[in-house]
């Protein structure tokens, strides 16, 4: 892979993948939802939303008509500390993939009418996918109100919907002005590319980008909770209780390989049918499913403080304190005695080819590589993850075991209920 | 205030490169088996993909979920072999079909391939093995059928192909019903490799792939003894559908990381806020309906918790602009009698049944107490994927629902706000193609949503496709079946879904051209044809009381 810095601050990454058929393109920017102000949750990925509403040269759903009608797709995702937009195209496309991208972020157009538009566009989608279901939004719209103290780590990304609806053009400019720089972004190329042409085409419409300062990242560190914080959370249409177990995460940027032991931890635990809690927990009816793992959307998406949690749904004649009595256990015996080695070799190779087999599909290879290196400085990690998580030791894990018994965590109970 | 800016162009596209079929070897092997093996070396893994036709039972869906839930429990030294090649492999039931997938180092793979091989032709289905599938899955129905698009799907079946039709789930008491001595009887005597389908993606010689697999799969027996005479109407061409779909319809919202293979579930952990819209493998027909086979074989890019090789795919973060452009359609039924009337441990022989056609009953509404947010699911009768007009009707489908850039996404979404996710999509139900619209839209906007669909069906026969649109649509496709099959498991996708449609494996080459052919005459004669509102039926489930005030006759028959 290649890095460059364009004189307004831009960082580019180049992937070449002489054999890929596809060119994958996107934009990480240096916010999200932990980002957003109080009083507006939901704010960043509201905004999100409007990045597809027009620009100078690109007029409204133009983006998305644009890069179909070349045989591409695009979309977006906000996440807690960055928001990518990104393209899959075939390779004949890429200029025209940056053209769009470099307008929107030299020139956004907010209306007050798109605005109303996308709140009711983004209040749909929440109900879609949070109100309206079963389960919606467990754990991670609400065990980090139980697990984190400060605004920025605890709050509902997904946001309110009154919050939503004062949302302001004026505070839209403010946010596009304070975060969407180019020097608070990373653009991604992977694909069958020449990085010299490449890297020509990308001058040629991001250079004359004016350079401005972005806006200061949240403070987000705050001390890890002290013993066992409990919340209950009630479902009107879930028929099943549920429970959701949050600790902290260590640092990767920190200590890498505490990291690693964290997602080989989780993968023991709760990763595949002979995992110790499914093993433990599921056979016998304890739970009808228990699940682990690093981050709310996946291992290093996000910074530190980043959240390991288990999540387990079960039937109502389970006694609430059976879930965490089990992982207790589980994690005293790792803590004590390591993973066999078997257990681990295995966790570690599957871990080791999921990762692989994850990067095998282009599209999550651009994202992952352009998050890894605007988060933490690694854009190899797509490559290098895969040899590094079987050098993860018995030790290691074990250590990692110890440290979550040892921590606070935080038990958030969901509580079905009321709609038939 | 700032002077004026340069205008600037949009940029032409660089000529591209025709989609390169890979290496590739397609047989069938004397006893029926179908195999296709195609090279694809982009990491050094392979993804394995079965789906083999199950007969007809007295217990439906229930039956064969338990028999994808035992299928590897007695698998001898399978934990140990599948820990060192790093494997995942999960068993499930897709369209009446058992659905394997694996994925695998590629230096595993021919020991993977045996052990699948092992068990389909010697698997014991313990008891104990069955007793635990059924207690697992009894406990995951209750959060599945909460679910808002397994009770809409549910009910758009009954709606349209009319109260005797197999449910979406099966029920408690089947299940509960369902003993180990029928599993192995289905397995041993009913289901066999004619019809059965195996596809083999990755670092691999093709082959050398499709001799390891004859080598391993001959000793399959052909004929079936199962006391059925319907088996064949669902082996054959066809039915993508499934019993198994209804689980994926249902998982593909939920990002849950892996539940185990064969599993009904864990739609209820589904916390994910929104699947990933990353392109899915895709048959150039339907890159709408084109997840479905990663249902059950994982695939990273799906969403799909069943039987996922990958526990590191994880929950979506927020996401995006546009919803996952793959919103599952209804699925097909399990080819059997309802499973709450029969005796279920009887052997019912049962005659090939008639294909289902829907009926045309307008649109009901459905209450769901408590709902925030209505779904609207649509139907209309379609074309089958090698009559020589769908690709004509595919394009047009395209321009009114078909991708994010469609007619129906405007006026809906992007104008009026009213849904988050909407689409048309041609697929199958129950072994007929059709069209499906489907949005989800809160409670009070309900009419107003309806309406606008009505509206832009009625606009579709008058303002036909125009060029522009039309060559969007043609582009968008043929760009989406290189994009399906850029990776192991999008390919491995992709081949599935053409062979179970009984189509080429060339089909990925020649649909673009086909589509390249097609004229705005056809695409506008198509949106007149099979447009029209009063072609569609279907449901709105909803809070019955938001919706008591509603006007939903917009459909009835009186344009």
């Amino acid at each position: 892979m290649r890095t460059e810095t364009l004189d307004n601050g831009l960082r580019v990454l180049l992937d070449p993948r002489p054999n890929s058929p596809v060119t994958g393109i996107a934009v990480h920017y240096d916010v999200g939802f932990r980002s957003e102000p109080e009083g507006r949750t939901g704010f960043a990925h509201l905004f999100e939303h409007l990045m597809f509403q027009g620009s100078e040269n690109v007029a409204r759903g133009e983006h998305f008509r644009h890069v179909q009608a070349s045989g591409g797709t695009a979309n977006a995702a906000t996440h807690h500390d960055h928001t990518d937009y990104h393209q899959l195209v075939p390779p004949g496309a890429l200029e025209r993939v940056l053209f769009l991208e470099a307008d929107r972020m030299r020139a956004l157009r907010i209306s007050a009418e798109n605005l109303r538009t996308q709140v009711a566009v983004v209040q749909e989608e929440i109900r879609l996918q949070v109100t309206n279901r079963p389960y919606g939004g467990f754990p991670w719209t609400v065990l980090p109100g139980v697990l984190y103290e400060t605004f920025p780590n605890a709050h509902n990304g997904y946001g309110d919907l009154r919050e939503l609806e004062r949302a302001t053009v004026a505070e839209c400019e403010a946010f596009f002005a304070a975060h969407y720089t180019p020097a608070n972004a990373v653009l991604t190329i992977s694909g069958p590319v020449d990085p010299d042409h490449a890297l020509t085409l990308v001058h040629r419409h991001f250079g004359d980008i004016p350079a401005h300062p972005a806006a200061p990242r949240p403070r987000l560190a705050e001390p890890p909770p002290c013993g066992e914080r409990r919340g209950e959370h009630r479902d009107p249409h879930a028929p099943l209780p549920a429970v959701a177990l949050g600790y902290r995460m260590p640092d990767p940027a920190a200590d890498l390989g505490d990291y690693l032991a964290h997602m080989v931890l989780a993968r023991l635990l709760a990763g595949g049918d002979d995992a110790r809690l499914r093993r433990r927990l599921v056979h016998d009816g304890t739970v009808t499913s228990v699940r682990a793992s690093c981050g709310f959307f996946g291992p290093l998406q996000a910074r530190d403080p980043d959240t390991f949690l288990l999540v387990a749904h079960h039937p109502p004649t389970t006694a609430p304190e059976a879930v965490p009595s089990a992982v207790d256990e589980e994690l005293d015996r790792l803590a004590a005695t390591g993973p066999h080695p078997r257990e681990l070799s295995h966790a570690t190779a599957r871990a080791s080819t999921a990762l692989c087999r994850s990067y095998d599909e282009p599209l999550t290879r651009t994202r992952h590589a352009g998050a890894f290196a605007l988060l933490h400085a690694s854009p190899n990690l797509v490559t290098d993850l895969p040899t590094l998580l079987p050098q993860v030791t018995a030790e290691s894990v074990a250590h990692a075991a110890k440290t979550l018994r040892t921590a606070g965590r935080a038990v958030l109970t969901l509580i079905p209920g009321g709609v038939p | 205030m700032t002077p004026v800016p340069p205008v600037r162009e949009l940029p032409a596209l660089e000529v591209g490169r025709a989609f390169p079929l890979p290496p590739l070897v397609d047989a069938v092997l004397p006893n029926g088996l179908r195999v296709v093996a195609a090279r694809a070396p982009s990491v050094p893994m392979v993804e394995l993909w079965m789906r083999v036709p199950l007969p007809e039972a007295a217990e439906g869906p229930a039956l064969a979920q338990v028999l994808a839930d035992t299928l590897f429990a007695d698998a001898e030294g399978a934990d140990d072999l599948l820990g060192r090649a790093g494997a995942t492999l999960g068993a499930g039931v897709d369209g009446g079909q058992l659905s394997v997938s694996a994925s695998m180092t590629a230096a595993a793979f021919p020991e993977v391939l045996d052990l699948v091989a092992g068990a389909l032709t010697g698997a014991a289905h313990p008891d104990r093995a069955c007793e635990h599938a059924v207690r697992r899955l009894t406990a995951q129905l209750g959060p599945l059928r909460a679910q808002p698009r397994i009770l809409a799907q549910d009910a758009l079946r009954r709606h349209c192909y009319g109260p005797d039709v197999p449910p979406l789930l099966p029920d408690e008491q089947t299940l509960a019903a369902v003993t180990a001595d029928r599993v192995r009887q289905l397995h041993h005597q009913g289901m066999r490799p004619r019809g059965a389908l195996v596809v083999l993606v990755g670092d691999l010689d093709p082959t050398a792939a499709v001799n390891h697999a004859t080598t391993a799969l001959s000793t399959w027996p052909p004929t079936a003894t199962w006391p059925c005479a319907s088996a064949g109407s669902s082996a054959s061409a066809g039915s993508l559908a499934s019993a198994g779909s209804l689980v994926s319809a249902q998982l593909s919202e939920s990002a849950q990381p892996s539940a185990s293979a064969g599993s009904l579930v864990s739609a209820q952990a589904s916390e994910s806020p929104q699947p990933s819209a990353s392109p899915q493998p895709s048959a150039p027909a339907r890159p709408s309906a084109s997840a479905r086979p990663s249902a059950s074989a994982g695939s990273s890019a799906s969403p799909h918790p069943l039987a996922s090789p990958h526990p590191l795919a994880s929950p979506q973060p927020l996401a995006s602009p546009q919803p996952s452009p793959h919103p599952r359609p209804p699925d097909s039924a399990p080819p059997a009698s309802s499973p709450g009337t029969a005796a279920p441990s009887a052997l019912t022989p049962t005659l090939p049944l008639p294909p289902r056609r829907m009926r045309s009953a307008g649109v009901a509404v459905v209450g769901r107490p408590g709902a925030v947010q209505s779904q609207i699911m649509l139907v209309a009768p379609g074309l089958p994927r090698d009559d020589p007009g769908f690709a004509a009707l595919s394009l047009a489908n395209c321009v009114l629902g078909g991708f994010f850039s469609s007619r129906l996404t405007v006026a809906v979404r992007e104008e009026r706000g009213l849904a988050y996710r909407i689409d048309a999509v041609l697929d199958e139900l129950l072994d007929e193609e059709l069209v499906f619209l489907d949005a989800d839209t809160r409670t009070d906007a309900t009419e107003a949503a309806v309406r606008q669909i009505r509206d832009e069906l009625l606009r579709l026969a008058e303002r036909p496709p125009s060029a522009a649109e039309t060559d969007a649509a043609r582009e968008f496709f043929t760009g989406m079946t290189a994009l399906g099959a850029a990776s192991q498991a999008g390919l491995a996708g992709a081949l599935m879904n053409l062979l179970q449609y009984g189509l080429s494996p060339d089909w990925l080459r020649t649909f673009p051209q086909r589509l390249a052919e097609v004229t705005l005459g056809e695409v506008a004669r198509a949106a007149q044809e099979f447009y029209a509102p009063s072609r569609f039926s279907g449901v709105i489930v909803g809070d019955p009381s938001g919706l008591a005030s509603q006007d939903f006759d917009l459909f009835a028959r009186r344009q």
